[in-house]
């Protein structure tokens, strides 16, 4: 694992796949994962490794710590014990240089309800040191795709929850990121828009490494049969064990 | 993007959001309001005028424990605060510009509570430079107080509690010199000024030391 010791250069973000900086093939690593959450073991020893480009699954029911996970991943829960190396950083040790690569959708609306779709996707851009927030490739992908521009001057407090996902998807992909971490993206959305994010995933994982997790088997089927070939991993009793 | 830019981003972010919120802060100006007639009219039918300087500086503290709800506290309820942390921003730099939007919700309202208290009393000397000097000040410093309090409290469950507690607690010390260099009836010194404008400025060095540590971890 010599990654981890690796130092990056940031002088600009986000980064690309290409840039060689980053000449490491692992993105992600999660060593000996542990958390304890109200006197409960929620996550146990997880290990997990996740290569350049690579689109990973996590299958579990749900309060398995799947969100938890996510949480820990992206660096806004500490584990209890282990640690978590993003593009070489230690996350909870460094100084979050990472995030400039990072691209996150909450399981939660984490949009501001009072702005339009359109006001807070410009803060966001704006946040991330981009003037428009669908100069971004995927995000504007994303937007055209998931059907956004009809909504683009409501109120994200005047939208439904799939809405308010789709809004969400597209806010995860504002930066360009490197690599997209989502907490169910397909959770509240019927069968069409589950086939679109399928849609999105397939093509974002040509050149972007994704991790993300899901609840439910038929909606991971959805996404199998879109043609996405994730690497699925079933979170169980606090450990991953790789899904046949 | 420099630092200010992202202050400045930042900041129009939360005055655009409780601009539509604006019912809570008409409903706030319209209980200080009611608080400040109540201060100016017991000052005059009880012949004690010199109860309004520290009158109106405990108001600045009340206005202080509304705005600690509605920063770091609010973004946690609303389950923005992961959108916040999520940014490739310096915790400091969220600070500051929590804390300027304190500042600019206690300026305002205490502001009002200054002018009411001054014209119902019939003390208009309150709206001396020296007076309004002094609210300024002490509205940096009560800001940095709430917004790190409602750094430091957002993911408690006990944080209505906490809150006023600490706010209260904290802000107390200051109370004394700001009345004592704002009231013409007591007499004060250069020296006061400059232990007044001390405190201010080491609450807000520890007050951004602190909230860097809290909100990174």
């Amino acid at each position: 694992m010599c990654f981890i010791n690796a130092p990056l250069n940031r002088s600009s973000s986000p980064h690309r796949i290409s840039d060689p900086v980053f000449d490491v093939d692992t993105v992600v690593q999660a060593i000996d994962i542990w958390k304890r959450y109200r006197g409960r073991w929620v996550l146990k020893s997880l290990s997990l490794e996740v290569g350049d480009s690579s689109l990973t699954a996590i299958l579990g029911r749900n309060g398995v710590g799947k969100t938890t996970f996510i949480k820990i991943l992206c660096g806004l829960v500490r584990p209890t014990k282990g640690k978590i190396f993003i593009y070489g950083e230690n996350i909870h040790r460094g100084q979050g240089d990472y995030k400039a690569t990072l691209g996150v959708l909450m399981h939660e609306n984490i949009l501001y309800e009072e702005l339009t779709v359109e006001e807070n996707l410009n803060y966001y851009a704006k946040m991330y040191g981009v003037d428009d927030p669908l100069s971004s490739a995927p995000a504007k992908e994303a937007y055209e795709l998931l059907g956004l521009e009809k909504y683009r001057d409501t109120k994200v407090g005047h939208l439904s929850f799939g809405w308010k996902k789709r809004a969400n998807i597209v806010r995860s992909l504002i930066n360009d990121p490197l690599l997209v971490i989502m907490d169910e993206p397909t959770s509240g959305l019927d069968e069409q828009a589950t086939g679109e994010v399928a849609r999105l995933l397939e093509k974002l994982s040509s050149n972007k490494t994704i991790i993300f997790t899901i609840s439910n088997k038929e909606d991971l089927d959805i996404l199998l049969e879109k043609g996405i070939k994730p690497d699925i991993y079933r979170l169980e009793n606090g450990r991953l064990i790789e899904y046949v | 993007m420099s630092s200010l830019n992202k202050i400045y981003h930042f900041l129009m972010k939360d005055i655009q959001v409780e601009a539509r919120r604006g019912f809570e802060v008409l409903a706030s100006i319209g209980f200080i309001s009611a608080a400040s007639l109540i201060l100016a009219e017991v000052a005059v039918k009880s012949f004690t005028p010199q109860f309004v300087i520290p009158g109106l500086w405990i108001i600045v503290v009340f206005i202080a424990i509304f705005t600690a709800t509605t920063t770091f506290v609010r973004e946690m309820d609303k389950r923005t605060i992961y959108g916040v942390r999520l940014l490739p921003v310096s915790p400091s730099i969220i600070f500051l510009s929590k804390m300027m939007f304190s500042f600019i919700l206690i300026l305002l309202q205490g502001g009002v509570s200054l002018f009411i208290i001054a014209v119902f009393s019939g003390q208009l000397y309150m709206l001396s430079v020296n007076v309004i000097f002094v609210l300024i000040v002490l509205a940096l410093h009560v800001s940095a107080i709430a917004s790190f309090t409602s750094a430091l409290v957002m993911y408690s469950e006990g944080r209505a509690f906490l809150i006023p507690m600490l706010v209260f607690i904290l802000t107390i010390p200051v109370i004394p010199l700001a009345t004592t260099i704002s009231d013409p009836a007591i007499p004060s010194y250069m020296t006061e000024y400059v232990m007044f404008l001390g405190q201010v400025a080491v609450t807000l060095i520890v007050m951004t030391i602190l909230s860097e540590y809290i909100l990174k971890s």
